[in-house]
């Protein structure tokens, strides 16, 4: 049994450098299309938040909670209080970020706007396609900065650092101009400023009217998930946003069968390629099999030998084949998202089970070829 | 003698023939089905992303800041500027126009529906226009001309993520409506119901065709078709506050970020016939001189960067697929090589030099890599061509003809450098140790 593996060293060689390729391809391509999933919806969360919160006992929204037509009537309204909650659900995990809102009319050089109080952190981190000009709100208890919309900026000629004056029922508020949002969206007609100072300025403490929320996609079910946060927050309805949400599942669908499909005709190539490496250099040894035979060994022995050698070769090809599958995985990474592959466990017994299978079917048809056979024939060399 | 070696070897030897033209057909078809899908995977990938909506915003250009939340302008106290309605034909005569997929334009206003104020939306559901004939001078002075054509397009198209329960409102009676769901719920209104609203002490009775939910602000509207709303909010015939564009980009590179102030009239052309999302934009402008168009920078943003990483993972995938399943071939052909020593010494033995044994064998090796090339292609596309027609439910759209001879090149070079390696090592055998057997 050693001398078969030893003695052939060259012929060993070929069929398990055919295994190693063969798998490498394999595990890495099981690793990127478990993978692709996550790391796409890491990109995907580029869409914003997937599902919002909103007073339950609203009116109809005009707007959000009541905010209509140039006044604020007075509406309903989220508890702060209990948004709390939302970082303590099973979820939480998979909570890329959340950030509250509250919405009025104010006053900016004379014109009309919509004043957000917002945690400025958490809104960038919901919507990190929006482009920010300049500093955001640093921390959520600055009550001097103040954000606003590129539309706003351009029409009102704002610049950075400017001191820009907000009215609201008749008071002035002075906030400096930390930067500018371009989003092409309706927040860049409105003025951003902490939640904080916003409840405020419009003496609603505590109040919120739109809890915006970005789960990564895939890893919840949205549905249950808002049907979760209705639940353990009574002052509000959780919706999800169609839009986002079932594009996002969809897509993630489609690019992870895409990477099955190919992986699977991938590793049907590959194994195909190494069966037949190995039946070649199996068909080499009739010699071999019939001297065995004529020595008086008899099939179940010679077979015996010629398995635990096609084992041994697909556990080693396989070990080393997976190694570098997860290598050339990572490499693929590192360039598409600039993150090391995380590798799975998984992967390993499957490689190894693929890597012993395959070789033994490639072993199957020649030794049995080579048993059929008179060993004088063969000794004689034809 | 040559030929007839040759024509011995693929009759005689079948199986292991076989074996090896196999082995290539294997490697040809993941080089052409894995070359297809990557060339086709940006186009079908950017076609998947139009779920998520509209890319571009179009806005008449205006001094006065919009009251704006969720999309919907709350009518700003100035006076209002208006895209005329008859110009929208005008986004498809644009240098892009097969790339823009669908656009609609949207009115808003706030009406009365008993005692509770409700968001009226006129809008083109499902709209067949007549695009006119066009003319573009590109920034090198070159002329394209376009002939006149028939587009179609509305939300329905624009927004393929509406839940409609019942029918789509249609777009000539202006009687109809669709009723977002939250309305629904308040109002108690089903479909085929008359929901009753008020504007301004006139009285307009609307069927509701159907009911629709997204889950964000369409929930809490009522939507008329375009000229339905003109007229209930006693707006121009023309009048449309904005209009929603969804066109097909590609991911912004280096020259996208170059200032196009700046480029010269070489690099400016090339750069106006790149549909990058800033093309769309000035092209846009362009065609409507009084409008202001943005990206939706959540949607355009994420669009690229999406294209972009697929683009490069499947380029990524496929040389690296094809790199190792041209490894697997060349050690097959390798092994098969291997077997044929002592073919070697028995044709050196007669007389036979180097070159013609080497000849012998690459031509060998060649024919068995064309074969394999000529089978594997068509699985190879079958395979592409699977993938396309299931997972993206569009047939491939053009046929690239540089697949089949990358194809062939491939299957060809990687059967020859498989046998030479081994060749090489059999050409250095002793004529007599091989045939004594050793």
């Amino acid at each position: 049994m050693r001398a078969s593996l030893s003695h052939r060293k060259s012929r060993v060689i070929i069929a398990v450098i055919s295994v190693v390729l063969g798998v490498s391809l394999a595990a890495a391509l099981l690793d990127i299309s478990f993978d692709i999933g996550e790391r796409t919806s890491v990109t995907l969360r580029g869409y914003g938040a997937n599902i919002i919160l909103v007073p339950k006992e609203a009116t109809l929204q005009v707007g959000l909670g009541g905010l209509g037509f140039g006044t604020m009537s007075g509406g309903s309204f989220i508890e702060e209080n209990d948004v709390a909650k939302i970082e303590t659900l099973s979820s939480a995990n998979d909570l890329v970020s959340y950030v509250p809102v509250l919405y009025s009319i104010i006053d900016i050089s004379g014109q009309k706007a919509v004043l957000s109080g917002v945690w400025f952190d958490s809104l960038m981190s919901i919507n990190p396609s929006w482009k920010l000009t300049g500093n955001g709100i640093q921390n959520r208890e600055d009550t001097q900065s103040a954000v606003i919309g590129a539309n706003i900026a351009e029409t009102l000629g704002a610049r950075l650092g400017d001191e820009i004056e907000i009215a609201y029922e008749g008071k002035v508020y002075r906030f400096n101009l930390t930067g500018t949002f371009s989003t092409g969206a309706s927040e860049d007609n409105q003025v951003f400023i902490n939640l904080k100072v916003a409840q405020e300025m419009t003496q609603n403490k505590g109040l919120l009217h739109m809890v915006q929320l970005s789960y990564l996609a895939g890893k919840v079910n949205l549905y249950t998930q808002a049907e979760e946060l209705a639940r353990s927050i009574p002052s509000a309805d959780a919706k999800v946003l169609s839009q986002v949400a079932e594009s996002e599942a969809s897509f993630l669908n489609k690019i992870q069968t895409v990477i099955t499909v190919l992986a699977v005709g991938v590793l049907a190539a590959s194994a195909f390629a190494v069966t037949s490496t190995i039946s070649t250099s199996l068909l080499e040894r009739k010699n071999e099999i019939g001297l065995m035979l004529a020595l008086g060994a008899d099939s179940k022995k010679i077979s015996q030998i010629f398995f635990t050698e096609a084992t041994i070769i697909g556990v080693i090809g396989g070990l080393l084949g997976y190694l570098f599958g997860v290598g050339l995985a990572s490499l693929v990474w590192l360039q598409v998202f600039n993150v090391p592959i995380l590798p799975r466990p998984i992967t390993i017994p499957i490689v190894l089970l693929i890597a012993i299978g395959v070789t033994f079917i490639a072993s199957v048809i020649p030794v049995r070829q080579a048993l059929r056979i008179n060993p004088t024939v063969t000794l004689k060399g034809e | 003698m040559f030929f007839r070696i040759l024509r011995d070897f693929f009759l005689r030897r079948k199986g292991r023939i076989a074996i090896a033209i196999l082995a290539v057909v294997m490697g040809a078809a993941i080089t052409s089905a894995l070359t297809t899908v990557s060339l086709g995977i940006t186009e079908n990938v950017g076609r998947e992303l139009k779920a998520f909506g509209a890319n571009i915003v179009v806005t008449p250009n205006s001094t006065s800041i919009p009251i704006e939340v969720g999309g919907i302008s709350y009518a700003s106290l100035e006076e209002q500027k208006y895209i005329n309605e008859s110009d929208l034909p005008l986004l498809k005569t644009i240098f892009w126009r097969n790339q823009i997929e669908a656009f609609a334009p949207y009115l808003y206003g706030i009406v009365q529906s008993g005692s509770e104020a409700v968001i009226l939306t006129g809008t083109w559901f499902y709209q067949q226009i007549a695009i006119p004939a066009s003319s573009t001078t590109l920034p090198n002075g070159t002329i394209i001309k376009r002939s006149a054509a028939t587009f179609t397009t509305g939300v329905k198209i624009l927004a393929p993520w509406w839940k409609v329960e019942g029918d789509w409102a249609s777009d000539n009676d202006s009687s109809q409506s669709i009723v977002g769901v939250s309305i629904a719920k308040k109002l108690n209104l089903r479909v085929g119901d008359t929901l009753s609203i008020t504007y301004q002490d006139s009285n307009y009775d609307l069927t509701v065709t159907g009911i629709v939910s997204t889950g964000s602000f369409e929930d809490d509207q009522v939507f008329v078709n375009l000229d339905a709303a003109q007229e209930i909010l006693g707006k121009p015939d023309y009048a449309v506050q904005k209009v929603l564009v969804s066109a097909l980009i590609k991911p912004d590179d280096e020259l996208a970020r170059t200032p196009h102030e700046k480029m010269s009239p070489e690099v400016h052309t090339k750069w106006y016939c790149s549909p990058y999302i800033g093309v769309f934009i000035y092209q846009i402008e362009e065609a409507l001189p009084y409008v202001k168009a943005k990206a939706i920078r959540q949607v355009a943003e994420t669009e690229g960067k999406l294209l972009e990483q697929n683009s490069l993972l499947f380029a990524l995938i496929t040389i690296n697929s094809v790199g190792a399943s041209a490894v697997a071939v060349a050690s097959t052909m390798m092994a098969s090589v291997l077997q044929r020593r002592r073919e070697i010494g028995l044709m050196k033995a007669i007389g036979a030099n180097n070159f013609q044994v080497a000849t012998q064998f690459l031509a060998e090796a060649g024919i068995v890599g064309l074969l394999g090339g000529l089978l594997g292609f068509p699985i190879g596309y079958f395979l592409a061509g699977f993938i396309a027609n299931n997972i993206f439910g569009v047939p491939i759209s053009t046929f690239d003809q540089t697949i089949l001879p990358i194809t062939l090149i491939v299957a060809i070079s990687i059967s020859l450098v498989g046998s030479v390696i081994p060749m090489r090592k059999a050409m250095k055998i002793e004529p007599a140790a091989v045939l004594r057997g050793e």
